[in-house]
């Protein structure tokens, strides 16, 4: 809905802009970045310890893993981000700006694996024999696509003018994905989020997103312009799946919540409609 | 967007793909090559161990039966769901319905509980009750497979190499006792679990003495306890499986409800008579009316002697007493919980018309009546100072006078304590 809302506020801008008044295309500036989204607070950091049973009976010898839980965090690595800004400047220091940001941040799923080897790899059974289970973790990236507004306020200095700008929109995060496997040497059983008890596995995961960008802009032309811009972005996306194995004895719910923090640093090319 | 949106999905759609559904007999060793075979097709909310018990402890709420004709699904009771907070692994060592035995054949065992060498490897499986002499066994994997009925060493873990790391614990069934069992005073009541071998049971009484008794023996499955006075104890079975393993208790309460059945009665000839254990009644009929009792809230009227047609209502009940004949009664108080909170046996009679004949008599007398059953005869000088002479007689019997001087007597018959005949005799010479 949010998505639809802002599509047609840009259409509206667009056509507004192409037909109606000249005066508003002189004013648009439409602009593109890349740059590298640098994961931030409990978003980068690891926690092994929700992953774990949380119902643990000490006859099971062994805590094993419920599945991959963030639990306010992210495990996210360092990544990049791609995006689009369509400007229009309110008056020569203020602009309003629509924003699209496409987030990919990989998931470090090393530490539980280190966990499981540390702690659960080498085993005994109850007559004394040693034997091994390896278990594995494979997880999709972070992805992330953020439409947001923003207001911003410009001061121009010759040729350079420098930048701070506010956001709200929305943050749609893909859920990610993630599947453990424990090789044994009998059967290889496999956990991961699968439909449960009436409740999906969730697939995006919208949520209100909130920050604010510093930059600087150098004019190489009338019409062109390159500039360096940093935004931190923050969104909070809570969600409940459940973990299923196949062929174990339980399945697990869980309630998470990935709290997605980024700053990114891009560089962009604007181009201004100006005649 | 679109297209990184599809890639996803399809990528998705590709990891999806790999893992199995319950549909496929070959992931999960289906057939008679295996020793297996699919009951049901059903993957639903529930795994080993919640299967397990609703097996044992409730059956199955809806879909067929298990048979391999017509799989189909099959649902266990709520509770014993996995999203229900069903059993884990450690259910049937906790729970007090069941109990763990040793040296007893497959046939005798209700469940079996395994470990396996592979991350969260326990497995419960039961065996078909249906089968004993060389059992199968079902199980149900995970909450992904269907269930399957199977030799006993061929679950989906060891048709797949998977070794156990502690020996298997075998369980048997008990049953489940009620919290509270009602036994109306001076009354009966049987209380059972299952009989199974490998288990021995002990009952005792440990709340308060003097409510309750032991009618039976206290070392088998099944006791029967009569309610003694009203109050309230408590009485525990502890059964023991294996040695070395904690025995399992169930503990119930017994409650003698202080509550007893009184009411009166109405006949074709007056009203408001007390109702007692036997009630001589005239013919005509008979309407009775149980009092109120606080907690009581159904009446129970069960003949259990005679044969005469009555109308029973809640607290009242309604025949035609027919002359000479007879009708007895269970009359039980129940409660909401559909307790037997007491129990009475009434009985009504009629003895019908009773004549002295012959009157005058010098030589016997006889009593005319339909009654069968034998009366005391008592002939009483009215007019001299004999002494009174007393006879058993039945219907019909002569009674020699021959002996008794010529005079005025009175002739009274009595059955038990009712006097059914006064009549005055006229002896001759």
């Amino acid at each position: 809905m949010n998505k639809v809302a802002l599509l047609l506020g840009l259409y509206c801008f667009i056509t507004t802009a192409c037909f109606s008044q000249q005066k508003l295309l002189n004013r648009l500036q439409m602009e593109i970045e890349v740059g590298t989204s640098i994961p931030i607070g409990s978003f980068s950091k690891s926690l092994v310890e929700p992953s774990l049973d949380q119902n643990f009976n000490p006859e099971n010898q062994y805590r094993e893993f419920r599945g991959f839980v963030k639990k306010e965090g992210g495990q996210a690595q360092l990544g990049s981000n791609l995006g689009v800004t369509l400007a229009y400047a309110i008056s020569p220091s203020i602009y309003f700006s629509l924003n699209y940001s496409r987030f990919t941040n990989p998931i470090d799923v090393s530490p539980q694996e280190n966990y499981f080897a540390a702690n659960l790899q080498n085993r005994t059974d109850s007559f004394g024999n040693e034997f091994q289970i390896f278990g594995s973790l494979e997880s999709d990236n972070i992805q992330a696509n953020g439409w947001y507004s923003g207001f911003g306020y410009r001061k121009v200095i010759a040729t350079w003018s420098f930048f701070g700008e506010i956001y709200l929109g929305v943050n749609q995060l893909s859920f990610p994905f993630y599947t453990w496997t424990f090789d044994s040497p009998g059967p290889t059983t496999i956990l991961r989020p699968a439909p449960f008890a009436g409740s999906q596995v969730p697939d995006k995961l919208p949520a209100f997103l909130y920050g604010m960008g510093l930059g600087l802009e150098k004019s190489l032309s009338e019409r062109i312009s390159l500039n360096l811009k940093f935004k931190y972005l923050a969104s909070n996306h809570s969600h409940e799946y459940w973990t299923v194995p196949l062929v174990g004895s339980r399945n697990f719910e869980i309630e998470d919540q990935i709290n997605f923090r980024v700053i990114t640093a891009s560089v962009g090319i604007a181009l201004r409609f100006a005649e | 967007m679109k297209k990184i949106f599809f890639i996803c999905l399809l990528l998705f759609l590709a990891k999806e793909g790999n893992s199995q559904s319950c549909g496929d007999n070959g992931f999960w060793k289906i057939g008679s090559q295996f020793g297996t075979e699919r009951l049901s097709s059903n993957c639903g909310d529930f795994i080993c161990h919640g299967f397990a018990a609703a097996y044992w402890e409730y059956g199955f709420t809806t879909g067929s039966s298990l048979n391999t004709t017509n799989p189909g699904n099959v649902n266990v009771k709520t509770q014993y769901t996995q999203s229900g907070g069903g059993p884990t692994e450690t259910y049937f060592r906790d729970s007090s319905l069941y109990v763990q035995v040793c040296g007893q054949s497959l046939s005798n065992v209700d469940v079996v509980t395994q470990k396996f060498n592979i991350a969260d490897g326990f497995h419960s499986l039961v065996r078909d009750r249906n089968t004993t002499f060389n059992p199968k066994f079902i199980s149900k994997y995970g909450s992904e497979s269907p269930v399957i009925r199977h030799n006993y060493d061929s679950t989906w873990y060891e048709l797949n190499n998977a070794s156990k790391t502690e020996p298997d614990k075998n369980y048997v069934f008990l049953g489940k006792l009620k919290t509270e069992y009602y036994v109306p005073k001076g009354q009966i009541k049987p209380i059972s679990l299952l009989s199974k071998p490998g288990a021995t049971y002990s009952w005792s009484i440990i709340g308060p003495t003097g409510v309750v008794s032991f009618t039976s023996g206290t070392n088998a499955a099944s006791v029967s306890l009569r309610g003694d006075s009203f109050g309230t104890t408590q009485v525990k079975v502890t059964v023991s499986g294996c040695s070395g393993i904690p025995p399992k208790e169930q503990i119930i309460t017994i409650i003698v409800p202080a509550v007893t059945i009184s009411g009166t009665y109405t006949t074709s000839n007056s009203t408001n008579h007390t109702l007692g254990n036997g009630n001589q009644v005239p013919s005509g009929n008979v309407s009775t009316y149980l009092i109120s009792t606080p907690g009581v809230t159904s009446y129970g009227w069960q003949r259990y002697q005679g044969n005469l047609p009555f109308w029973s209502h809640t607290n009242q009940m309604h025949f035609t007493m027919q002359s000479g004949n007879y009708v007895s009664f269970k009359i039980y108080e129940i409660s909401s919980s559909n307790d037997t909170l007491a129990v009475r046996n009434v009985t009504y009679y009629n003895f019908g018309n009773f004549s002295l004949y012959p009157n005058p008599s010098s030589s016997t007398v006889s009593i005319k009546s339909d009654y069968k059953g034998t009366m005391d005869l008592e002939i009483i000088p009215l007019s001299m100072s004999s002494k009174i002479r007393g006879f058993k007689i039945t219907a019909d019997e002569k009674v020699d006078i021959q002996d008794l001087p010529k005079g005025d007597y009175l002739v009274r018959v009595k059955i038990g304590e009712d006097v059914v005949l006064e009549s005055r005799l006229m002896k001759n010479e």
